[in-house]
């Protein structure tokens, strides 16, 4: 009888240890997929802003262009995009690898160049003005939103050039919320920004007039 | 691993809850001593994303009030400039089914009242998702939920170290 309650009480813990083991297993399968949805997105990123210049026609004929370019963000103001999880939340920052006035410098001074401009004193004043420079992680994929004012100024005279440019710049079908996915989203959003900028006789003329202080409307 | 243990993970995931996270981060510092001696005079709400509700302003600035009064215990006088730019809330279904989130977005600001000048700036998120029937019942009160935790990281960005939040 007492032999029969030892083996039944073995047999008890043996199917104890047993169904531990599985709710232990169930435990680290729920973990997993815990981590699975909520994905690896706790490390930052720092990556490069690439952008490459679509040229024009050589409308610049050596006029200078001193270029000024400021940093106006009013969000979003350290960082170029945030990594999220499945549930959308956001996660750790992706930041680009310098000033984003310097990108942005780098990117109008090459456009303008190519156009056949020089960049220094003398001429025209371009100011830029970065109110957004932002890539969020959309269903159809990298949103880069890209706000830009854009003002000219002769030298020494009053302000004959200002437009707002507002574009959304896309890098589609991407599936990791990662830094050169948000990097190419705003290389496409400057890409189209300064499109519309350069297909605005305005600004070009605005640019070339230099030291005229003959008012010029955007969009002219 | 058997169907019965497939069955239990599904199960326990489903009914996990939800997590937060915030991805708040200074523009500029507060000074030290600033940080240690600071109190809040006024809070100006300058602005709130068009989607919310017209409790939703109240509430921040109750919740703003309650934390900054913990966590802001100083002798010098500091103005609050909240701005909020995005809130955007969970859809009970899709957190159920597949998880979701609430989100707020915003900037917040402290200055100096005599001079007008910005002593601290910060920009400040904070989210809270989940899945499954405890995600969609932590996320239900998305305003509320999302106020007092605006306010929190206010407080655990513009001064760290407070002490623990007494009245939220």
């Amino acid at each position: 009888m007492s032999g029969a309650s030892g083996a039944d009480f073995g047999q008890g813990q043996q199917a104890q240890g047993i169904h531990m083991k599985r709710i232990g297993k169930a435990a680290w399968a729920a973990g997993f997929a815990a981590l699975c949805l909520s994905g690896c997105a706790t490390q930052e990123d720092v990556v490069p802003v690439p952008y490459k210049v679509h040229g024009g026609a050589q409308t610049g004929a050596g006029h200078a262009v001193a270029l000024t370019v400021t940093d106006a963000r009013t969000q979003d103001r350290t960082k170029i995009a945030n990594k999220s999880n499945a549930y959308g939340m956001e996660m750790a920052a992706i930041r680009a690898d310098r000033a984003v006035t310097a990108i942005v410098q780098d990117a109008f001074e090459a456009e303008l160049k190519s156009r056949g401009f020089s960049i220094g004193g003398g001429g025209a004043n371009a100011s830029v003005a970065i109110n957004r420079f932002y890539t969020t992680f959309q269903a159809q994929g990298a949103m880069g939103d890209v706000k830009l004012h854009v003002s000219v100024t002769p030298a020494g005279g009053a302000e004959i050039y200002d437009r707002e440019i507002d574009v959304m710049g896309i890098e589609p079908s991407v599936f990791w919320t990662v830094g050169n996915n948000a990097s190419a989203a705003l290389s496409d959003g400057m890409s189209k920004a300064f499109d519309v900028l350069f297909s605005d006789p305005a600004f070009l003329a605005a640019l070339e007039k230099g030291g005229s202080s003959s008012d010029i409307k955007a969009g002219s | 691993m058997t169907a019965k243990n497939i069955i239990c993970a599904l199960g326990l995931t489903a009914l996990l809850g939800g997590c937060a996270v915030h991805s708040s981060e200074a523009v500029k510092v507060l000074p030290s001593d600033v940080i240690k001696n600071a109190r809040i005079y006024t809070i100006t709400i300058k602005g709130v994303p068009e989607d919310v509700s017209g409790d939703f302003k109240p509430e921040l600035e109750k919740m703003l009030k309650l934390a900054t009064t913990d966590c802001a215990q100083g002798q010098s006088w500091l103005n609050l400039e909240v701005t909020v730019t995005q809130l955007k809330k969970s859809n009970a279904g899709k957190a159920f089914l597949v998880g979701d989130s609430n989100v707020v977005k915003g900037q917040a600001r402290l200055v100096d009242p005599t001079s007008g000048a910005v002593v601290g700036d910060y920009d400040i998120g904070y989210s809270v998702g989940g899945g499954g029937l405890g995600g969609a019942l932590i996320m239900s009160q998305a305003e509320s939920q999302m106020a007092r935790g605006f306010a929190k990281q206010v407080c655990d960005t513009a001064f760290p170290g407070h002490k623990r939040f007494q009245r939220i």
